[in-house]
C-alpha cells in the first residue's frame, strides 16, 4: 500500500523558488516602520546631493541685516500665492538686543523652481533654478535696494540661512557615515574573517586587540585624533582624516559579528558536506559561509552608521573635527555651545532634530533588516 | 603497503574498505589561559572492520559510541588519530585515506561520498537545488553548461524528483524530500561507497522507510556499498548485511544482521535489543535496562 | 460549577474531555487550521497516546490543554473540561488568559515534560532550586520544606547523590538525567494530568527505555493521567492504555491500543504500522516463505 502521506509543501509554489534576497525583501515589506524610514533616508540623502537645487541660498551667502532671524512660515492669500510678510529689525533701546517684527505692509511673495543665484551642478551645467525661493529676487527689493530675504528655518549670527547650510551639511554629514562604515566593512570583514577562519593562536590574538580597542574611553582618543589632525589640512583632508578615526574605531563590532558567524556556520553539516565533496577552503569561504551571513552584514552596518553620524557631529561639535567654512551639522551645532544663544535663538538647534530623525530612520532601517534577515528563523 | 584481505566479520572477496585499528582521540583541555592537555576521551579506539563490494554494514551505537566518529574518519572529514583505512579505487588501487596528503584527497571523494542525517542543516539554504546536487560536478570539473544541467536532472528524476525542482530553493521541500536531495548529491558521482551518518534518524517512521527503500534501490542499480549508521537497531534490521554494535568507542560485537537479532552474543546487544519499545503491546520491553548496563559496566571487561 | 451531576460517581467520568478542538494560525499569508474538531477524553489514571508524524497537529493539541498556543496561533473553538478532583470542573478552553485558575492548572493540575529537557530547564539556576520554585508557587511551603521535598522527588526519579545534585546547574547533568529532573519537576506538584510531549524522542534507546519505566512506576504511584505524545508506535503500544491517532489537524482513528495495534481499522493508520521496520520484517519473512526460499539464500 502506498504508505504514508506527507504534508505537502505550502501550496503557494511562488515561494518556493524564491531566493534569499526576494524573501528577505517580502519580510522587509510588512515591516512598516523601517519602509518609511527607508524613504524618508532616500528623500533625505536625494536631497544632499542635488543641494545646491533645493537650497534656497548658496553655501557661503549671508544677508548681514538679518542675523538672528527667526524662522518664517509661508502663508497663503489669493493675491500675492504663497507669501512670507517682510520683516522689519528693532533694537531694545535698554539692552541692544536686536529682535524682528513682521512688517505685513511688505510682502516677499514666495514660489517653487524660482531663479535664484547661479551655481554649478556637479561641474555638470551651470543653472538659476532653485528649489524653493523668493520670487524675482531682482525685482524684489528693499528700500535700501538689497534684495528681500526669506528664512524659512531662521537665520544664525551672520544671517545664514539655516535650511541652506542644513542641505549642504547633509551632504558632509550622511556621507561620513556611509564613507565610515566602507572602511568599517574591509576592515572588520577581513579581520573577523581571519579571526574566525583560522582560528587558534591568531584568533586569541585578534580578540584581544578588539578587547583592548573597546576599552578606550572615546572622547580622549578623539581629542588626541583631534590634536594630531594638522590644522592647516585642507577640508577635504580633515573629512577623510574624520572618516578614518571613526572606523579605526569602529570595525570592532563588525569583526566579532562576522567572526562568530564564521564560527557558527562552519559548523554547519553544509560546510562539512562541501568539504566532503572535495570543495577548497576558498570554496567553502566564499561560497557557502560568506553568502549566510552577507545580509547580517549588512545589517550591522546599518545599524553603525548612526554611531558615525553621531560620531561626526560630537567630534565637530567638540571642534575637534570639521571647522568651518566646511558645513555640516556637528559645525552648526559650534553656535549652540552657550546656553544663552540657545534660550534666545532656539532654531539654531534645527540640526539637532535632523540628527535625531536620520538617526532614528538608520536604527529603524537596521531593525527591519535584522528582522527580515533571516528568512528561515521562523519556518 | 600491506593491502589487508577480509579477516574481521568473515568477507572472503576482497573488501572495498579495510579499517584496522582506527583511533580518535580528543584531548581534554583544562579551563584557563595556559591550557594543557588534562585528559584524553578515547572517541574512537581501536576500531577495524572490513567492507565488501555491494555490502551494506550497520554502525549501531548510541550517543558517544563513537559511531560518527568513525564514519567521519573513514572519509577523512576529520584525521584520525591512529589506524589505518584502506579504500579500493575502481582500478583496483588501494590508498590509505588516513594518512593521504589533504591534495590527494580530492580526486577520491569522486568516489566516497557522505549522506548526512540532518536534512535542514546539510543543505546549504542560499543555493537552489540544482546548484546543491551540481555542486560535486562543479568541484571536480567533471560537466558543465548543458551537460551538467542533463546530469542534475537525470539524477533528481532517480531519487524521485521533478526536474523543475532545480530552481527551487531546499526550504520549500520536505524533511523527506530533502533527504533525497542530499542523496543526490551524493550520488551524482557514482561513488562506490556511500557513508550514510544516520540518514534516517531524523524523519517520521513511515518516511524512513522510503529512503530506506530509495537507498537499496539504488545499491542494486549502482553497485553502491553502504556504511549505515543509526543509533537505532531497529533500522538497521531490514536494512544492513552485517551490523556491528558499538559502545564506548569499541566495537563490541560484529556478525551478520540476522545472527545479531536471532542470537545476539555480547551482553550489551542483548541489553540493546531488549529496550527497544515493541509496537506488540504483547511482547513488553524491558524497563531495567539502567540497572543491567550498571552491572555490565561492574563486571570485568574481557 | 462543580457537581452539577450529582448522581453519577465523579470518580467514573473522565478525568478531561476534549471535544471539538479547533487550533488555526493566522499568518500573513492566510488561516491555516492545525487541529480540526478534535475530540478525546482520558480517564483517571489510565494513559493516552496521542500518535502521528510531524505536523500532524499532536504537539498543538497538548499545547491548547496548558493553553500555552502562542500568536498567531489560537484557540477558535471547542471544549476541553477538566474534572478535577481538587478544583472541581473546569473548562480550560473558556479561562482568561490571566486567570488564577489558569496558572493553577498550568503546572498544579495539569503539568508537562517536553521533548528538549534544555528547554525547559534554565540554564541559569540549579536544578534543584527550579524545583523548589515549582512547589513554592503552588503549595503552601516554606522553602526549607520545599527544599527537603525537592531531594525527595529527586531521589525519586532515580538521580543518584539527590542532595549534592540539588545545587547542579542543568549543563552539568547527562541527557536522560535532565529528562529525569524536568519529570520531578513535573511531578512534585502532584498533579492530575501529566502531559509528555515526545519525551524520549530526544534520548538513546537504553535511556529511552529507563524514562518511559519511570514515567509508568510514578504514575502508578501518584494515580495521575498521562497523554502521551509520540510519533513511536513502539512507545505506544509499550505505555498507553488508549491510542488516538492523529493525521492533518484530525484524530483518524481511536481506541484501545491493543485493538488499534492490531486491528487498525483506518487505513492511514495500517499504512502507518506497515511502514514499522519490525512489521517491514516480519512482511519480508512471510514473503520469503511463501517463495519457499530459505532466508539465508536471499540476498537482499
Amino acid at each position: 500500500m502506498p504508505a504514508a502521506v506527507t504534508p505537502a509543501p505550502p501550496s503557494e509554489s511562488s515561494i518556493s523558488t524564491l531566493s534569499q534576497w526576494a524573501l528577505i525583501r517580502r519580510r522587509f515589506a510588512h515591516h512598516q516602520l523601517a519602509v518609511a524610514s527607508l524613504y524618508l533616508l532616500a528623500v533625505l540623502y536625494v536631497i544632499a546631493l542635488g543641494a545646491e537645487f533645493f537650497a534656497p541660498y548658496p553655501r557661503q551667502w549671508r544677508d548681514l541685516a538679518r542675523a538672528y532671524c527667526p524662522p518664517q512660515l509661508p502663508r497663503f492669500s489669493p493675491e500675492h500665492g504663497i507669501y512670507v510678510p517682510a520683516m522689519k529689525r528693532q533694537v531694545d533701546p535698554l539692552t541692544f538686543k536686536k529682535s524682528y517684527i513682521e512688517d505685513p505692509a511688505q510682502v516677499v511673495e514666495l514660489g517653487v523652481f524660482v531663479r535664484g543665484h547661479t551655481y554649478e551642478f556637479w561641474g555638470l551645467f551651470t543653472w538659476d533654478r532653485h528649489f524653493f525661493g523668493v520670487k524675482d529676487p531682482e525685482e524684489n527689493l528693499r528700500a535700501d535696494g538689497t534684495p528681500r530675504t526669506f528664512f524659512y528655518l531662521g537665520a544664525d549670527k551672520y544671517g545664514q540661512d539655516i535650511l541652506s547650510r542644513l542641505i549642504y551639511g547633509s551632504r558632509i554629514s550622511l556621507s561620513v557615515g556611509l564613507v565610515s562604515i566602507a572602511v568599517t566593512f574591509l576592515l572588520g570583514v577581513t579581520i573577523g574573517g581571519i579571526s574566525g577562519y583560522v582560528g587558534g593562536g591568531v584568533d586569541n590574538f585578534i580578540q584581544r586587540v578588539i578587547e583592548v580597542i573597546n576599552a578606550f574611553p572615546q572622547i580622549p582618543l578623539w581629542l588626541a585624533f583631534g590634536a594630531v589632525l594638522p590644522a592647516d589640512w585642507s577640508p577635504l583632508s580633515t573629512y577623510f582624516a574624520i572618516t578614518l578615526v571613526l572606523s579605526l574605531l569602529g570595525w570592532t563590532g563588525l569583526a566579532r559579528v562576522v567572526r562568530g558567524k564564521i564560527l557558527s556556520l562552519r559548523e554547519e553539516d553544509y560546510a562539512m558536506a562541501a568539504r566532503l565533496l572535495g570543495a577548497s577552503h576558498t570554496r567553502v569561504l566564499f561560497r557557502h559561509l560568506l553568502p549566510g551571513f552577507t545580509s547580517h552584514i549588512i545589517v550591522v552596518l546599518t545599524m553603525s552608521v548612526p554611531a558615525m553620524i553621531l560620531g561626526e557631529t560630537s567630534l565637530s561639535f567638540l571642534q575637534l573635527g570639521l571647522r568651518p567654512p566646511i558645513v555640516s551639522w556637528g559645525v552648526m551645532l559650534q553656535d549652540c555651545l552657550s546656553i544663552q544663544t540657545v534660550a534666545n535663538y532656539p532654531w539654531l538647534l534645527m540640526p539637532v532634530v535632523l540628527i535625531v530623525l536620520t538617526v532614528l530612520c538608520f536604527n529603524f532601517l537596521g531593525d527591519g533588516l535584522r528582522d527580515a534577515a533571516d528568512p528561515y528563523s521562523t519556518k | 603497503m600491506n593491502a589487508p584481505n577480509g579477516h574481521v566479520g568473515a568477507v572472503t572477496v576482497q573488501p572495498l574498505l579495510s579499517v584496522r585499528g582506527l583511533c580518535k582521540h580528543f584531548p581534554v583541555m583544562s579551563r584557563g589561559f595556559c591550557s594543557k592537555v588534562v585528559a584524553v576521551v578515547k572517541a574512537v579506539d581501536d576500531v577495524s572492520f572490513d567492507l565488501a563490494p555491494s555490502e551494506t554494514l550497520g554502525l549501531v551505537g548510541e550517543s558517544g559510541s563513537g559511531k560518527t566518529t568513525t564514519a567521519r574518519c573513514v572519509l577523512r572529514a576529520i584525521d584520525p588519530s591512529a589506524g589505518e583505512v584502506f579504500f579500493r579505487l575502481p582500478d583496483g588501487r588501494m590508498v590509505d585515506l588516513a594518512t593521504l596528503p589533504a591534495r590527494e584527497l580530492k580526486p577520491i571523494r569522486q568516489h566516497a561520498q557522505m549522506v548526512f542525517q540532518d536534512p535542514y542543516s546539510s543543505l546549504n539554504p542560499r543555493m537552489t537545488v540544482g546548484d546543491i546536487v551540481g555542486e560535486p560536478l562543479v568541484i571536480h570539473g567533471l560537466a558543465r553548461g548543458e551537460e551538467l544541467e542533463v546530469r542534475v536532472a537525470e539524477v533528481l528524476a532517480r531519487v524521485g524528483l521533478k526536474p523543475e525542482h532545480r530552481l527551487r530553493y531546499p526550504h520549500a521541500f520536505s524533511g523527506w524530500q530533502r533527504q533525497r536531495i542530499g542523496i543526490a548529491r551524493a550520488l551524482i558521482m557514482k561513488p562506490s561507497l556511500i557513508v550514510c551518518d544516520e540518514a534516517t534518524s531524523a524523519l517520521d517512521v513511515s518516511v524512513q522507510a522510503q529512503v530506506l527503500d530509495l537507498l537499496k534501490e539504488l545499491q542494486r542499480e549502482f553497485r553502491l556499498t553502504y556504511l549505515f549508521v543509526a543509533h537505532n537497531l531497529d533500522v538497521v534490521r531490514n536494512f544492513c548485511d552485517r551490523v556491528a554494535v558499538m559502545r564506548k568507542g569499541r566495537i563490541v560485537e560484529l556478525a551478520p544482521t540476522t545472527q545479531i537479532f536471532a542470537a545476539p552474543q555480547h551482553a550489551y546487544t542483548k541489553i540493546l535489543l531488549s529496550a527497544v519499545p515493541s509496537p506488540d503491546p504483547d511482547v513488553r520491553m524491558n524497563f531495567n535496562v539502567g540497572e543491567e548496563l550498571a552491572k555490565l559496566d561492574a563486571a570485568p571487561q574481557p | 460549577m462543580s457537581d452539577a451531576d450529582p448522581g453519577t460517581d465523579p470518580a467514573h467520568l473522565p478525568l478531561l474531555e476534549v471535544e471539538n478542538l479547533e487550533v488555526s494560525f493566522f499568518t500573513p499569508d492566510g488561516v491555516v487550521p492545525a487541529v480540526q474538531g478534535v475530540t478525546f477524553s482520558i480517564a483517571r489514571g489510565r494513559t493516552l497516546a496521542l500518535v502521528g508524524e510531524s505536523g500532524s497537529g499532536k504537539s498543538v493539541t497538548s499545547y491548547s490543554i496548558l493553553r500555552l498556543i502562542q500568536p498567531p496561533g489560537r484557540i477558535v473553538g471547542g471544549r476541553m473540561l477538566l474534572r478535577s478532583a481538587r478544583a472541581g470542573d473546569i473548562d480550560i478552553a473558556q479561562l482568561g488568559e490571566e486567570s488564577e485558575m489558569l496558572y493553577k492548572v498550568r503546572g498544579g493540575l495539569v503539568s508537562m515534560i517536553f521533548q528538549e529537557p534544555m528547554t525547559a530547564l534554565s540554564p541559569v539556576h540549579t536544578v534543584g532550586s527550579q524545583i523548589a520554585e515549582a512547589i513554592l508557587i503552588h503549595q503552601k511551603l516554606n522553602p526549607t520544606q520545599a527544599r527537603g521535598l525537592t531531594i525527595e522527588m529527586l531521589k525519586k526519579v532515580g538521580i543518584a547523590n539527590a542532595e549534592q545534585r540539588y545545587d547542579h546547574y542543568p549543563h552539568e547533568l547527562s541527557g536522560g538525567m535532565r529528562q529525569r529532573v524536568v519529570i520531578a519537576m513535573a511531578l512534585v506538584c502532584k498533579p492530575e494530568l501529566l502531559i509528555a510531549d515526545e519525551p524520549t524522542t530526544a534520548l538513546d534507546v537504553t535511556i529511552q527505555a529507563q524514562i518511559l519505566g519511570l514515567i509508568k512506576t510514578l504514575q502508578r504511584e501518584l494515580g495521575c493521567s498521562v497523554l502521551l505524545i509520540t510519533h513511536d508506535f513502539g512507545v505506544v503500544a509499550q505505555m498507553a492504555d488508549d491510542v488516538a491517532v492523529m493525521y492533518r489537524g484530525q484524530i483518524v482513528e481511536r481506541g484501545d491500543v491493543r485493538a488499534v495495534l492490531k486491528n487498525p481499522q483506518h487505513a492511514y493508520t495500517r499504512a502507518l504500522l506497515d511502514a514499522l521496520p519490525s512489521r517491514r520484517h516480519a512482511a519480508l519473512q512471510s514473503a520469503r516463505a511463501a517463495a519457499e526460499l530459505a532466508p539465508a539464500e536471499v540476498k537482499s
